[in-house]
């Protein structure tokens, strides 16, 4: 219930006591109670023994986050990074036949020299990977070449 | 720290105005100060004792109680934080000791009821025989109604920090002291400490 403003000081004025009753209640009180040196000493000496322990070694939670964190990524740049040579590189490598460090029409033009003068291309030339080279691979080398010219624009 | 003759002397001491802060003290004894310890004992020692005394009406449970609190207080460390007023933090633990050193005395029945029953009985007269009947008077007044009055005017707590200690909403606090309050001033024993 809200107290209207005039009678704020009102409110205020019921929840105190007056001086005269204040120094009766402090006085009403008991005799202070005599407390014995034993207790004192008691309470101070477990006090003095239980404050000199050594503090337990408190597992520190940060600490394992931070090596879990780094195991973490260490397992995955081993896991990511062989898979990701694998793919780039083996695609790199049955296509680059002329051994530019590119991929061009002159890989097609040279695996189409090779099946003209009947040598025998080696099983990396396959490009389609039907078991065969053949026209085929040729014509799949010299599509690559052009996509990869277009910026492998399709 | 200085040697002192007597306990009393400790006592004023560690109450002093240049006396460390109880938030100091709690520091210190987080870092393993047992020095610190013993100040904040005898800082509040005697409160501890006479609270103890006003729940149990018994000096040696008094004692009893006051070994427990101060045990209870020793295991929080370290890593005690103070959120309030120290004596706002003992209170709760004073009143639970004093219930179980009452069961355990095995004087009065172990349960609530008694407990009141035992808070309801006039206190031992004071030194001064015109407070008698202040005192009767507090002991007719409802449990909880006493111990605000006795919280905020005795141990001169604020109404916050009895509402924190009691564990009950300020609005309850000001509303048991209003009545309390008003009981005293109608009654005719203690209507002369109202008047002018």
């Amino acid at each position: 219930m809200q107290v209207p403003e005039d009678d704020r000081d009102g409110a205020k004025e019921a929840l105190e006591a007056p001086p005269k009753l204040v120094d009766a209640l402090k006085r009403s009180r008991t005799a202070p109670i005599f407390i014995p040196p034993t207790v004192d000493k008691a309470i101070l000496h477990a006090a003095r023994r239980h404050l000199s322990q050594p503090k337990p070694a408190r597992f520190k939670w940060s600490l394992l986050l931070r090596w879990g964190a780094a195991v973490a990524a260490l397992v995955a740049l081993l896991a990511i990074v062989p898979m990701a040579l694998r793919k780039g590189g083996s695609s790199l490598v049955r296509s680059d036949l002329n051994r530019e460090g590119h991929v061009d029409i002159l890989d097609a033009f040279a695996l189409a020299r090779e099946l003209k003068t009947g040598g025998h291309p080696s099983p990396q030339s396959d490009i389609n990977r039907d078991g065969v080279v053949d026209d085929r691979d040729v014509a799949a080398l010299a599509a690559k070449a052009v996509s990869l010219g277009k910026g492998g624009r399709s | 720290m200085a040697p002192y003759e007597s306990v009393d002397e400790r006592v004023t001491a560690h109450n002093a105005a240049d006396a460390p802060s109880d938030r100091e003290l709690i520091a210190a004894i987080n870092g393993g100060d047992a020095a610190a310890f013993e100040i904040l004992y005898f800082r509040y020692r005697d409160w501890v004792t006479g609270l103890a005394f006003r729940f149990t009406r018994d000096s040696d449970a008094a004692l009893d109680v006051l070994q427990e609190t101060f045990l209870y207080v020793m295991r929080k460390f370290p890593g005690f934080r103070l959120t309030a007023n120290f004596k706002t933090f003992l209170y709760p633990a004073v009143r639970n000791l004093s219930i179980a050193a009452r069961r355990k005395a095995e004087r009065y029945q172990a349960s609530e009821e008694a407990f009141k029953q035992l808070e309801n009985t006039p206190a031992p007269t004071g030194p001064e025989p015109g407070s008698a009947d202040l005192n009767i008077l507090l002991a007719e007044l409802p449990e909880e109604q006493r111990e605000v009055i006795l919280l905020r005017f005795v141990d001169g707590q604020s109404l916050n920090e009895i509402s924190e200690a009691m564990e009950i909403p300020l609005g309850t606090v000001k509303s048991r002291l209003h009545n309390a309050l008003q009981t005293l001033r109608q009654d005719q024993r203690t209507r002369d400490y109202f008047e002018q």
